[in-house]
């Protein structure tokens, strides 16, 4: 059985991404003491879905992973997004 | 071939333990498949004769031998016992089991020890079922459903039942689980996606709502039982809940899982009519897409359960709009089974007959199925037998006839040995009788008006329900000379051939009954698998 | 090929990390039901939930938020570090990863325990007396994180097995599939976490 070869990810990258991924936190948390009314909900959730795209990325490694998982992953988001909206289709025009 | 064939097979060797105990601890794909089916066939006959006991009271109008309460208790057990423990396992578990590894030639699935662990899972949630109906105070009376908030409300033994529901659908995960991996992973050199069969094709596209819709349930009958023990009040109006998004949550996943019964079905249709025909089948990447385009779409119409529950129009009409695609591609199949057979030389056997059967009911089941689908017809129907009728049609006579052609297809497989012919053909003629006298009766008296899960009715129905349960009694005397006909088969039935049907794809290309390894020599492949001359 | 009787084992690290990637979908789904429930229950009762989420202590839910990506980095980088062959930073990384663990659950607890003496939990009589809206948010608080903490403590289990693997060899510089699986699900939970946390604490 041929092995892949395995990529690896060095310390220093994973320092990088911790690095992003608590600046990111300190935003979100910041971002409650202003009054932003209904965008509140939409930028803590866009930060939350970029800290989770960079987790999945690099401390999940599908970055460097073979295409199916990519598009496995892809799948499953896309179907819950999907869930979400349809979902949403009887709750918003009640 | 010989007797030795069955001493060298997969029946007599396994693991280091003898008798039954080898059989209990083995990691053999094809043994846990035939565990599977033995588990299955007497959750059958339980739910079977539950099922005759609701016909037996619904003879006559008024209460005849059972009382409301029980009436409810038996609908609920029966619903419980069939889906879950009987076609929701049935063909990916049994037949996807013993032969899906086979037929894209591997020796065993990717994880073996997972698939025993998640057999036992699944007798565990079986034990739990049926232990929820005498323990506790009194059986579930909610319906298979648990519609809240009356599954909240209710004094009776729910959260038994919910917790087995629960266990199952892990048990169903982690079979589809496994079997993705083993497609992705596992295929024999050669062999690329559409060079595959397609029954590992359509246990693939099953696999994947098996994965992905059973959480969703998993979840929310854990917020039942949250509702029951704590008081959280997700679905209760009184605590600001809301009972419909659990009809949502709930459908969500039980849609899809109809799809998880009948995909498989056409997958055992599709191999069976190439055999039988000896013809390529006809438009193989049409089947492919139309199995990946039904598990996609049939993942998106479960609101089409609730058009009465009070959902919002713009949801109702968008479900209905999705419900008559997902019929596009069912169609394609069976246009695509037709043409197969077309100028095919036809080679009339039991499994060919209980085909035609399973075509003949499928298309009466999918044609009143888009009857509920649409918004105005299902406001009259909603409710009432004909969704029962439109339902077994689909479930029995779909998935239920596609059994009972995989069984007598791939007998000679399994066991190495025949059955009797004649016996067969009797039994699915009789089966067909008893289940079309059973069941047509309840799309007119449904339309009519007669509720569903009512113990008592209008005189006015009474000659459907006498029909139907005549109709019963001759599809019980069908399945007792089939199983009859099966076991005296299994142990002294005729020495079949390897290859009893001309059949092409790999599992006709080792011995009857199998080696525990399968292949000596893993085949590679260079053509499709339908290549007959 | 050989033509051995018995099933030849052979090791497929793909094919593992196929089932548990599988196997974190179905998770994902899991939570993403709670969070359909959620997010319906704060389209209803917004004004309520803001009440709600006001009486949620912003500071521990920020503590664990970091404490979560801390963890989620040293085990990282414990993989990159049984990879390179360096199996004292290994064990040493992993049993950071560990004690960060136990640190939120020790969090949770005290978080939890101040909502308990103020008889705020499901069933309590004080929560029945509250609007419908901020039930439903303490409800769906006490069932998300609960479900989440149990995960917590799986994963703690999950790694504290990988430790005593590698220490005794079972899991090796070429042989690390199941360190990797199990880094796997500790991301899964820190991902659940990154939602759950602004949806809940951040909202008011």
């Amino acid at each position: 059985m041929e092995q892949e070869h395995q990529h690896i990810t060095s310390y220093r990258t994973y320092a990088i991404v911790l690095t992003a991924l608590l600046f990111l936190t300190a935003i979100t948390v910041f971002v409650t003491w202003f009054d932003l009314e209904a965008l509140t909900i939409v930028v803590a959730m866009a930060i939350a879905c970029v800290k989770v795209t960079i987790v999945i990325s690099y401390f999940m490694h599908v970055k460097h992973d073979k295409l199916v998982f990519k598009l496995m992953v892809g799948m499953v988001f896309i179907l819950i997004l999907v869930i979400f909206l349809i979902l949403f289709s009887d709750y918003l025009f009640r | 071939m010989e007797i030795s064939a069955i001493e060298n097979s997969y029946l007599k060797h396994g693991t280091k333990y003898k008798g039954i105990l080898g059989w209990l601890t083995s990691t053999d794909h094809k043994r846990i498949g035939l565990m599977y089916m033995y588990a299955i066939m007497i959750f059958f006959l339980v739910g079977g004769l539950l099922g005759g006991l609701m016909r037996l009271e619904l003879f006559r109008p008024g209460q005849d031998y059972i009382t409301a309460q029980t009436y409810n208790a038996v609908f609920t057990v029966h619903g419980v016992i069939m889906i879950f423990l009987v076609v929701i396992p049935g063909l990916a578990a049994v037949f996807g089991n013993i032969l899906m590894p086979i037929m894209i030639g591997a020796r065993d699935v990717a994880f073996p020890k997972l698939n025993l662990f998640s057999f036992y899972i699944y007798i565990f949630g079986a034990i739990l079922a049926i232990s929820s109906q005498f323990l506790g105070k009194g059986a579930p009376d909610t319906g298979w459903t648990f519609y809240a908030p009356y599954s909240t409300d209710t004094n009776t033994n729910v959260v038994a039942a919910v917790l087995a529901a629960f266990v199952l659908g892990f048990s169903s995960i982690l079979t589809g689980l496994n079997f993705i991996v083993t497609i992705h992973r596992m295929r024999a050199p050669g062999m690329t996606w559409f060079k595959m069969p397609l029954f590992p094709w359509s246990l693939y596209a099953t696999a994947w709502i098996q994965l992905l819709a059973t959480p969703i349930v998993g979840i929310t009958l854990l917020m039942i039982i949250a509702e029951r023990w704590f008081k959280i009040g997700f679905f209760d109006p009184n605590l600001g809940g809301d009972p419909i998004l659990f009809q949502h949550l709930f459908w969500i996943y039980s849609h899809p899982a109809v799809y998880i019964m009948i995909l498989p079905a056409m997958g055992v249709i599709t191999e069976i009519i190439p055999t039988f025909s000896q013809k390529r089948v006809f438009g193989y990447k049409a089947i492919v897409f139309s199995s990946v385009a039904i598990a996609a779409v049939g993942y998106l119409v479960w609101g089409h359960h609730m058009y009465t529950a009070g959902m919002s129009v713009t949801a109702r009409w968008f479900f209905s709009l999705l419900t008559f695609i997902v019929a596009v591609p069912s169609a394609i199949k069976v246009f695509n089974w037709i043409s197969t057979m077309y100028k095919g030389s036809i080679n009339l056997q039991p499994p060919f007959f209980f085909t035609m059967a399973f075509i003949f009911n499928f298309m009466i089941g999918g044609l009143t199925g888009l009857v509920l689908g649409s918004l105005a017809t299902d406001i009259h129907v909603h409710d009432t037998a004909f969704v029962v009728a439109h339902f077994h049609y689909i479930i029995f006579g779909g998935m239920g006839f596609a059994f009972l052609a995989a069984i007598h297809y791939w007998f000679p497989k399994i066991y190495g040995r025949m059955y009797n012919n004649k016996l067969a053909n009797t039994s699915c003629a009789l089966i067909f009788g008893g289940f079309t006298l059973l069941y047509f009766p309840q799309f007119i008296i449904g339309l009519q008006g007669m509720p569903r899960r009512y113990f008592d009715y209008l005189p006015k129905y009474e000659w459907g329900q006498v029909f139907s349960f005549f109709g019963a009694i001759v599809l019980g005397i069908g399945i007792l000379i089939m199983l009859i006909n099966l076991f005296k088969s299994a142990r002294k039935g005729k020495i079949a051939s390897s290859n009893p049907w001309g059949g092409k794809t790999l599992e006709w290309t080792i011995a009857s009954p199998p080696t525990v390894e399968n292949f000596e020599e893993i085949p590679i492949i260079t053509e499709g698998p339908y290549e007959y001359k | 090929m050989e033509n051995s009787i018995t099933h030849t084992e052979h090791r497929d690290d793909t094919a593992s990390k196929m089932g548990m990637w599988l196997f974190i979908f179905t998770e994902l789904l899991l939570f993403g039901g709670l969070f359909i429930v959620y997010s319906v229950y704060r389209s209803k009762y917004t004004a309520d939930f803001h009440v709600a989420a006001n009486q949620l202590n912003t500071f521990i839910g920020t503590v664990n938020t970091v404490i979560l990506l801390v963890s989620s980095m040293t085990v990282a980088m414990s993989v990159t570090a049984l990879r390179t062959g360096n199996k004292g930073l290994t064990l040493k990384l992993l049993a950071t990863t560990i004690f960060f663990a136990f640190l939120f659950l020790v969090n949770k607890y005290f978080e939890w325990g101040l909502k308990f003496e103020h008889h705020l939990y499901p069933g309590s009589e004080l929560m029945l007396t509250l609007k419908r809206g901020e039930l439903l948010f303490f409800g769906l608080y006490f069932f998300m994180t609960g479900l989440h903490a149990l995960h917590i403590i799986v994963g703690m289990i999950l790694l504290i097995v990988i430790y005593r693997k590698i220490q005794t060899g079972r899991i090796t510089k070429d042989d690390n599939v199941l360190l990797e699986n199990g880094g796997l699900y500790w991301h899964l939970v820190d991902l659940i976490w990154i939602f759950l946390f602004p949806l809940l604490y951040l909202i008011s």
